[in-house]
Formats: C-alpha cells, sequence, structure tokens
C-alpha cells in the first residue's frame, strides 16, 4: 500500500489551549513495499508522521493518501482501507487490551469475521514467531508480562492479521540483546516474503540501516532529510545535528573507509556483512571475522 | 475520539486572570454556593439566569471562550443522558405525549430541562476553577477551609490530598481513554467498522483495560507517596500562604445576589 503526504501539519489539541505543534508541512510519497526507517531525536515528530500514515491521527492540514484513500481534517480513512493497516504502538502497555495474550493476539482476526479455530491456530503461529512459547503464554494476562513480553505480544497481535502497511514504532525498545535479534530477523523474513509498505520508527541506527531501504530523518517536527542507507553512511557527519550518534558499528566501518575508501561504493549493512567484506578484502577465510 | 486528552475537568492552565488570582478558598465556597443556589431555583428562567454566570466566568478566567463552549457541548449530550432519567420516572398528570412505554409529561419534561441546566452550569464552573487553580492549590484550599473539622477528629489533610489525586485522576483517565480507543484502531478496527454487535464488543473491550489501568496508576501512586514518606496521619505543612483580596469581595456579591435570585424564585413558588 503506498502512502503519500501533501503538506501534512499536525497539532495536537487543535483550538484548545493545550494545543503542541508536532508536524509542519511534511510532503513525501512512500511506494508500496518499501521499508522506510523513521530516525530523528526525541520529539522530533516521528512517532507523529507513523500515526497520521496509520490513520490513528489526522493531519491538521493537508492530506495523506493511503492507498488511494484520504485522511484529512475533514476525511477520515474508510474502514476497508484501515483494515489493511497495523501499528506497534511506542507503548505496548497501551496495546494490549484483552484478558488473555491468546485473545488478544485473536483480536483483530475474530474482528474480521475469521472462525474461532483457526484464529486460534494463527495467534498461536504469531506468539511462536516473535518468541512466545504459544503453550506458556496463551492463558497468560496481557497486564502481567514484562515490558519486552508486552512488546512482543503486540508485535504478534499486528502481525496476525497480515497488514499491507505496517508502522513499527521502536519495537525493540526493551528486549534484551538475544530476543531483539530474534525479532528483527523475524521481521526481516515477514519483509522479505510479504513485501509490506513498513515505517519504522528507531533510535537505534543500526536497524534502520540493516532494515530499511530509505531513511527519512524529522527534525523539531520537520522532515528534515530523505536517504538511502548508503548515502546515510556516507554522508554521516552531515547528519549528526539532527541528534543521530555513531554506533560501534558505525565507527568501525568509518575506520575501514579511512583505509579502504572503497568500502563506501556500497557499504556493508550489518557487523556481520562488513566483517564479511573485510575477510574477502584480506583474501583469507573467515577465520576471527564473528563471535 | 479526538480531544478527549484536552477535557478541561481537572486540568490546570497557567494564567494571570481575575480567576487565577483570586483565593482558593472563595472560589470553591462560590462554586458550592453556586450549587445551592441552582439546586433551590426551581423555574427554568431562574436556572438560566444563572446561567449567565458561565460566560462572565469565562471572561474572567482569560480561557478561550471556544475551547469551554465545546467542552460543554461535549458534557451536554453525556448530562443529557443522566437527565432524561426524570422522564421516566411517573407522574401524577396527564402525559404530553407518549413515547413507546414512555409517557412525558410537562412536569417530567421540565424537570429533565432542570436537572441537564443545573449540572451543566456546575460543570462549566467546576472546569474553570480547576483550570484556573493548580490542584495543590486547590487541596490547600479545600483543607483550609475544612481545618475546623480537625477538631471534631475529621483526617482533613487526608481528604485534601484524596481530592486533589481524584481531580487529577480524570484527565489522567480520559487520555487512557483515548490510548485505548487508538489501541485498538491499531489493529484496523474500531467502534465505526463492522455491525453492531461487533461495535458494543469493541466497546466494551475498552472497559476492562481501562479499570485495569486504574488500578495500576492507583497502586503506582500509592507507591509513590509512600516513597516520599506520606502518612496520611501526619500533620502537613504548607508552604502556600492564603490571603483574600478585593477580587474574593467581587465573587461573594456575585454569590449573594445568585443566591437571592433562587431564594425569590423559590418563594414565588415557581411557574
Ligand atoms: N498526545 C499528545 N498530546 C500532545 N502533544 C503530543 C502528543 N504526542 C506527542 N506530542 C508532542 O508532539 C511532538 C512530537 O512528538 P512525537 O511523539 O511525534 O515525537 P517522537 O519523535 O516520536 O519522539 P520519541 O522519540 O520521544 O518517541 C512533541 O513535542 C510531543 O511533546
Ligand atoms: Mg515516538
Amino acid at each position: 500500500m503506498d502512502v503519500r503526504f501533501e503538506g501534512v501539519s499536525h497539532v495536537y489539541g487543535a483550538g484548545t489551549p493545550f494545543a503542541r505543534p508536532a508536524l509542519s508541512s511534511v510532503t513525501v510519497s512512500i511506494a508500496a513495499g518499501s521499508v522506510v526507517a523513521l530516525l530523528g531525536r526525541s520529539g522530533s515528530g516521528k512517532t507523529t508522521f507513523a500515526q497520521l500514515a496509520a490513520g490513528l491521527e489526522r493531519p491538521t492540514a493537508g492530506r495523506v493518501i493511503v492507498g488511494g484513500a484520504e485522511s484529512s481534517a475533514e476525511r477520515r480513512l474508510p474502514p476497508d482501507v484501515r483494515r489493511r493497516i497495523g501499528a506497534v504502538l511506542q507503548h505496548p502497555e497501551h496495546q494490549l487490551f484483552e484478558e488473555t495474550v491468546g485473545r488478544d493476539v485473536g483480536f483483530a482476526l475474530r474482528r474480521r469475521g475469521v472462525p474461532p479455530d483457526e484464529v486460534e491456530r494463527r495467534a498461536r503461529a504469531a506468539l511462536f514467531s516473535v518468541g512466545l512459547d504459544p503453550e506458556a503464554y496463551f492463558a497468560r494476562s496481557p497486564f502481567r508480562l514484562s515490558g519486552g513480553e508486552k512488546r512482543r505480544a503486540a508485535i504478534a497481535g499486528v502481525l496476525v492479521y497480515e497488514p499491507e502497511l505496517v508502522v513499527f514504532d521502536e519495537p525493540t525498545a526493551g528486549l534484551d540483546p538475544e530476543a531483539r535479534e530474534r525479532l528483527i530477523e523475524h521481521l526481516e523474513a515477514v519483509f522479505r516474503r510479504r513485501r509490506p509498505t513498513v515505517l519504522y520508527v528507531t533510535h537505534r541506527i543500526d536497524e534502520a540501516i540493516r532494515l530499511a531501504d530509505r531513511v527519512l530523518l524529522f527534525d523539531a517536527g520537520r522532515l528534515a532529510a530523505d536517504v538511502t542507507p548508503a548515502e546515510l553512511l556516507r554522508r554521516f557527519e552531515a547528519y549528526r545535528r539532527f541528534g543521530l550518534r555513531p554506533s560501534p558499528f558505525i565507527r568501525a566501518l568509518f575506520a575501514v573507509g579511512r583505509r579502504a575508501p572503497d568500502v563506501w561504493d556500497d557499504p556493508p549493512r550489518t557487523p556481520a556483512a562488513l566483517a564479511d567484506w573485510l575477510a574477502a578484502r584480506l583474501g583469507g577465510g573467515r577465520k576471527g571475522a564473528r563471535p | 475520539m479526538n480531544g478527549l486528552g484536552t477535557f478541561p475537568l481537572g486540568r490546570h492552565l497557567p494564567g494571570d486572570s481575575f480567576l487565577h488570582r483570586s483565593d482558593p478558598r472563595a472560589k470553591l465556597l462560590f462554586l458550592f454556593g453556586i450549587a445551592i443556589a441552582a439546586f433551590t431555583a426551581r423555574s427554568v428562567a431562574a436556572v438560566l439566569v444563572l446561567s449567565l454566570l458561565v460566560p462572565a466566568a469565562i471572561a474572567g478566567s482569560g480561557v478561550s471562550p471556544a475551547y469551554v463552549v465545546r467542552a460543554i457541548g461535549r458534557t451536554a449530550v453525556f448530562v443529557g443522558i443522566l437527565a432524561a432519567v426524570q422522564l421516566f420516572i411517573p407522574r401524577p398528570e396527564p402525559p404530553l405525549f407518549v413515547l413507546g412505554p414512555l409517557s412525558v409529561t410537562a412536569g417530567g419534561l421540565k424537570e429533565a430541562v432542570l436537572v441537564w441546566l443545573r449540572l451543566l452550569l456546575l460543570f462549566a464552573l467546576g472546569a474553570l476553577l480547576t483550570l484556573t487553580t493548580p490542584p495543590l492549590v486547590l487541596a490547600a484550599g479545600v483543607v483550609r477551609l475544612a481545618a475546623p473539622l480537625r477538631r471534631v477528629g475529621v483526617p482533613v489533610d487526608a481528604f485534601g490530598l484524596m481530592l486533589m489525586l481524584a481531580l487529577r485522576f480524570i484527565p489522567t483517565l480520559l487520555e487512557a481513554l483515548e490510548r485505548i480507543m487508538k489501541a485498538q484502531a491499531a489493529r484496523g478496527v474500531d467502534f465505526t467498522s463492522g455491525r453492531l454487535r461487533e461495535r458494543i464488543v469493541a466497546l466494551l473491550s475498552v472497559v476492562v483495560p481501562l479499570f485495569a489501568f486504574a488500578f495500576e496508576r492507583a497502586e503506582a501512586m500509592a507507591l509513590a507517596l509512600e516513597a516520599r514518606g506520606y502518612r496520611p496521619d501526619a500533620p502537613r505543612t504548607s508552604r502556600r500562604r492564603l490571603a483574600f483580596g478585593w477580587r474574593d469581595v467581587v465573587l461573594a456579591a456575585t454569590l449573594a445576589l445568585a443566591l437571592a435570585v433562587a431564594a425569590w424564585d423559590r418563594g414565588r413558588g415557581g411557574p
């Protein structure tokens, strides 16, 4: 599903004394099937942008076109378009509301009239795929899960109905390194297999570079840059003023780039890929390239 | 679903207006007095006259009239449902008209309108009270007003704290409600989609998490109070000095006038 922002501004609490501008005059087009990472400082408008795209908020000015339908101050996305969209919210504790994890993950399918045994089967598969053992979690209360478990349950509840446009708002925040790696591998597989349009909000630049075809950088409610991950890496210094800080991986990449500038031709996008690139350069096997 | 988070009741809006600078005790007594006046008055006309206080108070609060009027409009629908209960009370009168099992009488209709107007009037003034008074100052006002009750063993300080927490809880709960509705919309479905049965199910499924949230918050608040060494029975030290001024005299005079109107209306017997 493609998404187009045309001069979109958003003010929370517009027309009240509590009004807070969050996004101003954003125009951008996102092709169906692309994975777009949203980066920027806290409060720069990433969540607002993502929620406008998902139809969870409506612009106070301009319009958002999703799958050919319009969302604006006057108009809401029609139900048939909304049904094809999913959003994993920034705070997973705000996303879960049923009495058991199983029912919660199955919520969207039930509301779409899927037969109960299929709902259960797919809910269990979705739980398993985010690394939650269905046997252990299906009957538990979602309100009594840890932060990381809640987050994964929330992701399962969205992926379960295979939305064509899906927003992930910091999906790996609060996960331990192992769970994070598993989740990212799972998301990579989902993105490859189903080709949804993805908006991926993150503060982890490594995740953005690894997953996205395109990076949108936000700064104080404006769209400050629209680049590919390769361009972001090449001109990293220029983007530091939007709050980006180099990760150890990016520092390693720059260290390599100082000696071997051709690494920038097609920069490796994960530490493993960088190791492979180096190993190939050194002409040896892959001894010691990976822990 | 939009706008619940900016509902005025229980919210404070810093400012420098007439009402902001009035003493919290004067405002509390004023609201209390108006409540008495509103329920003393028995004619719709008299309650409408009392309602003139709303535009006056808006002007005296410096808050955008459009914002307050919109909030009153939203509340009017809910309060209307409460007020409609009056229509169901059987009355020994010939009905004006019959609506299914419901026979609407002139008296019932008048009572419903009266209840509706009274509650809206109190809602509007209450919202302006919280908008113009920081919660802590409001609590201090309540504690000071109720101080004499301490002598007969009433835990006045605890009540002040409770009132403040309860007031703070209204916007918190409304924000929570907004968030839960958003959580359902995040899965591509909400109240506006599906058949009637599905919509009702979706609406009901908001209630469980809202309660879960409320309890969780209450627990967290209790922990936070304990962590800061709060004991409900310990005497409070208030850093806030309250002092009456000319604004409070204006409030008192207005209240006296409102009470006089209400008393006269009641004495008249009402139309
Ligand atoms: N529900 C809301 N009501 C009022 N203001 C809001 C609301 N949500 C966000 N804002 C404000 O809008 C601006 C943009 O917020 P947004 O949540 O889009 O930022 P963000 O880039 O997602 O930040 P973070 O990285 O901290 O999640 C901020 O100034 C924020 O305070
Ligand atoms: Mg955010």
